[in-house]
């Protein structure tokens, strides 16, 4: 009788446990998803300002005789800001495509270890080296006090390339937001 | 190390990864860091941060994410409504005339965006129920809007011509102004076809034949004023040489705006909707970009290209022969790729042969370019077929789709044909504008 109830207590134990691992794990993919996704719609606005700096200039010039030569440069670096804050919210809604020729027909557990193994794998060399040599990259401009060399404004490049490290490390939340969510729903399905 | 064996290794891992569904970006990015890493030196690997970064920062490259909100913006300002709406006056007459007109209206969608999603998905909104409701065949209903939304990246604007034209090195200026008579062509030889179709199986494009007066036909030209202003503005100025491409996509962003704003849809959930939309479709371009930018310096610099290079050329035979087979290629990826991985890819091996050849790297760029078109149609991987999916009546499947662009499939295989006949065609208009 003892036996059984402390048996029961165990696997009640062990259900509790797993019930908290899970939470801790959804309330994890929770705040990465919306951390990056926050961060993605912002910087989904870059759009109108990249469009309002390049209309203004081109007033300018043709109106006021006046060139901003500054708007290539911020313009190209909104760009770059666009592209490595963005990056990770478009990796989250799925919209890094794939060749799905044979993908669809996996059965879901086939699917889950593509992005699990291969995904991965090929995910840590990309990430890596980019986090890697992007934070060198940035960090190098920032030690020779790089400024911008065209325009004549004398922006610090190191600002615009450490965009780029910044966007790697949201990426890799966001991958692995993602495999979290594939090893997740493994857990639960009856396999 | 030898350029045979890294060249076997190298296509044959990518071939792998990429068939498998591990994600483009991702799958490219992570292989050439393991090839240049194993095969060239680590050293090598510093430049992967530095092409990232100037693609990324790279003025020219703006047209991209602007050209994508205007077609966005444009798509919410129901601008179409009224495209289509004239058209219908001056085209309900006409056997197979909502047809015939759909591609009109893709023609002129194509001439003031640069990608395919905003003519099909509005024209899938609007026509295919509309000409289903006339009873036309289904085949004709959807294949005309699949195949007209793909003249998006064939007529100037083209966000695809951007990435080639960068990527290959050729002028996006040139190749706008070589899109335009193919675009042009193959926009008539779908107009021809399902007129054509109409003459002799009068069933398939539906019974109801609805005549208007000339002060209603007059009366319905007030729907083209804003966008033909929006093509005179955005294409003009580029091709006039008055703008970059890029300040030339700010002006098409901004004038899109405008243009929402005098259809009264300018708010803050078309705008930020489109937002969003713009910077998905960015990003999802860009990052196949950045995981590929170091791969064409990876194999060139170990002998790959020009393996295949001489590969090719040591075939000694007619090079149209060669020509055709580059295509053929290109077909069949596009069957499965995404465009912008099969120019990633692709590119830096196989104009260097073309200009070898002696072929013109514009008329070359407008091939490749009308077979990344056919490619946004042909299944199972098609852009078009997807979006379209998204839009049509439940009652219509994927099959039907795939059915409906047979057709079109066959006249813009023919069209390709016809511009290599007559190059002209393609170069006339580049040769007399630069």
């Amino acid at each position: 009788m003892k036996l059984t109830t402390s048996r029961r207590a165990a696997a009640h134990e062990r259900w509790l446990f797993s019930a908290m691992k899970v939470t801790m794990l959804e309330r994890l993919i929770g705040w990465i998803d919306t951390a990056v996704a926050a961060i993605g719609k912002g910087a989904s606005f870059l759009t109108l300002l990249m469009t309002a700096l390049i209309v203004l200039e081109m007033v300018s010039r043709s109106f006021f005789g006046t060139s901003w030569g500054w708007v290539y440069d911020l313009s190209g670096w909104l760009l770059a800001a666009y592209i490595f804050l963005g990056g990770a919210w478009t990796l989250q809604r799925g919209q890094f495509v794939r060749v799905d020729i044979l993908f669809t027909r996996f059965s879901p557990r086939t699917r889950a270890l593509v992005d699990l193994v291969a995904g991965t794998a090929l995910f840590v060399l990309f990430a890596g080296a980019l986090l890697w040599l992007g934070t060198r990259f940035a960090w190098q401009s920032f030690l020779m006090n790089e400024v911008s060399a065209t325009g004549a404004w004398d922006a610090p490049v190191y600002v615009a390339k450490a965009l780029l490290p910044i966007g790697v490390v949201l990426l890799c939340l966001a991958w692995l937001s993602h495999i979290l969510k594939l090893w997740r729903n493994g857990l639960r399905s009856p396999e | 190390m030898d350029p045979v064996l890294i060249t076997a290794l190298l296509f044959g891992s990518m071939f792998l990864c990429l068939a498998i569904g591990v994600p483009i970006a991702i799958a490219l990015g992570g292989l050439t860091v393991a090839m240049i890493y194993g095969f060239w030196s680590p050293n090598a690997l510093t430049m992967l941060p530095i092409k990232a970064f100037s693609s990324a920062s790279s003025f020219e490259f703006l047209g991209i994410p602007l050209f994508i909100f205007m077609a966005a913006m444009l798509q919410r300002s129901k601008i179409a409504d009224d495209l289509y709406d004239s058209m219908y006056r001056f085209f309900g007459g006409v056997r197979g005339g909502l047809a015939i007109g759909t591609v009109a209206i893709c023609t002129l969608f194509a001439a003031m965006a640069g990608i395919s999603g905003a003519a099909t998905i509005s024209m899938g909104l609007l026509a295919i129920p509309a000409m289903l409701a006339r009873n036309y065949q289904k085949g004709i209903a959807l294949g005309c809007v699949a195949a007209g939304g793909s003249l998006g990246i064939l007529i100037p604007p083209s966000v695809t011509m951007i990435i080639y034209g960068l990527i290959a090195n050729t002028s996006v200026g040139k190749l706008y102004a070589g899109g335009v008579l193919p675009g042009l062509l193959i926009a008539l030889l779908f107009c021809v076809y399902i007129y054509v179709r109409g003459v002799i199986q009068p069933e398939v494009v539906g019974s109801t034949l609805e005549r208007f007066t000339w002060r209603e036909k007059l009366a319905a030209v007030k729907g083209l004023v804003l966008p033909i202003l929006l093509v005179v503005t955005v294409l003009g100025s580029m091709l006039g040489g008055y703008a970059s491409v890029s300040e030339a996509a700010a002006v098409g962003s901004f004038g899109s705006l405008i243009a929402a704003a005098v259809r009264r849809q300018l708010n803050w959930t078309t705008v930020r909707e489109a937002c969003e939309e713009t910077i998905l479709l960015s990003c999802l371009i860009f990052w196949i970009i950045i995981g590929a930018s170091a791969l064409s310096t990876f194999y060139t610099a170990m002998g790959a290209t020009r393996l295949i290079e001489s590969m090719i050329l040591g075939l000694e035979v007619n090079r149209y022969i060669i020509l055709a087979g580059m295509q053929l290629i290109l077909l069949l990826l596009g069957m499965v790729l995404d465009t912008v991985g099969i120019i990633m890819i692709t590119v830096p091996v196989f104009v260097p042969i073309a200009l070898k050849l002696g072929f013109d790297p514009v008329w070359f760029g407008i091939l490749f370019i009308i077979n990344m078109e056919i490619g946004f149609l042909t299944p199972p991987f098609g852009y078009n077929l997807f979006y379209l999916k998204g839009v049509v009546p439940p009652s219509i499947t994927l099959g039907d789709i795939y059915r409906s662009v047979t057709p079109f499939i066959l006249l813009m295989i023919a069209a390709v044909g016809i511009c290599m006949l007559f190059p002209q065609i393609v170069l006339v208009l580049p040769n007399a504008l630069f």
